[in-house]
């Protein structure tokens, strides 16, 4: 089971995947050539970086590596900057509390990905239930 | 392979979460080998998560007890970024080639 599927609608590309580490490679690979492919100014490597953390998050956390359950990609911009939506089948989780406790220790492995995006510029925000996390970016010039 | 060997890594593809037990598993087989330096050659590598570097870390941890630090060499400017953002370039040591 490793359906992808991809609709490019109003200036957004749209992704449903069910939720599989071989198809988050393909996502980012995708995401990345759909950015070169639209000339957005922004770091390949730090949308990587970041669509990495965010999608196997939603994989290992959010569907608890069942790939029979979906996750749901949105990469568009708007008003001069990158937006990624990311959203899962999972109950979500305690974003503040989790950065916290990610700060605790450089050399503790557990963690460190929403650090990470944070610190590469993007802003982040979740819905109330937390399963879905939007992440943005100013555009470079 | 003597415990003095100092073994040099060099993937050929992104340190991220599909690849990175694979990388893992190789330097576990070294390290229970005895072997007590490894050296990871990133020149073939563009993207590293935070998986890949938990992978780095726990090397790292287990060279730290025999004395040592995981050596990263060809690393570039976006991954040395990386690494200064966690804070891993004061643990692990960074040279521009293998020694």
């Amino acid at each position: 089971m490793q359906e992808i599927v991809y609709k490019n609608i109003d200036k957004e590309l749209q992704i449903t995947f069910n939720a599989d580490y071989q198809n988050v490679n393909k996502v980012v690979k995708n995401i990345l050539g759909y950015i070169e492919t639209n000339l957005i100014p922004v770091s390949a490597f730090d949308i990587g970086v970041t669509l990495h953390e965010l999608l196997v998050n939603a994989v290992r956390h959010g569907s608890a590596s069942d790939n029979t359950k979906i996750v749901h990609v949105v990469v568009g911009t708007e008003s001069g900057r990158l937006y990624i939506k990311v959203q899962d089948e999972g109950l979500g989780f305690d974003l503040e509390k989790k950065l916290c406790n990610e700060k605790s220790n450089v050399l503790e492995p557990h963690g460190m990905g929403l650090n990470i995006i944070k610190s590469l510029g993007f802003s982040l925000s979740y819905n109330r239930i937390n399963n879905e996390i939007c992440v943005s970016k100013e555009l470079s010039n | 392979m003597s415990h003095s060997d100092k073994i040099i890594i060099e993937p050929d593809y992104d340190i991220v979460s599909l690849n990175s037990n694979d990388l893992k598993e190789q330097i576990l087989k070294y390290l229970n080998n005895g072997t007590q330096q490894i050296v990871i050659d990133l020149s073939q590598v563009n993207l590293v998560d935070s998986t890949g570097l938990s992978v780095m870390i726990a090397v790292h941890n287990s060279l730290k007890r025999m004395g040592n630090s995981l050596e990263l060499v060809n690393v570039s400017e976006d991954i040395l970024k990386l690494l200064k953002i966690t804070r891993l370039d004061k643990h692990f040591v960074i040279t521009e080639s293998v020694h």
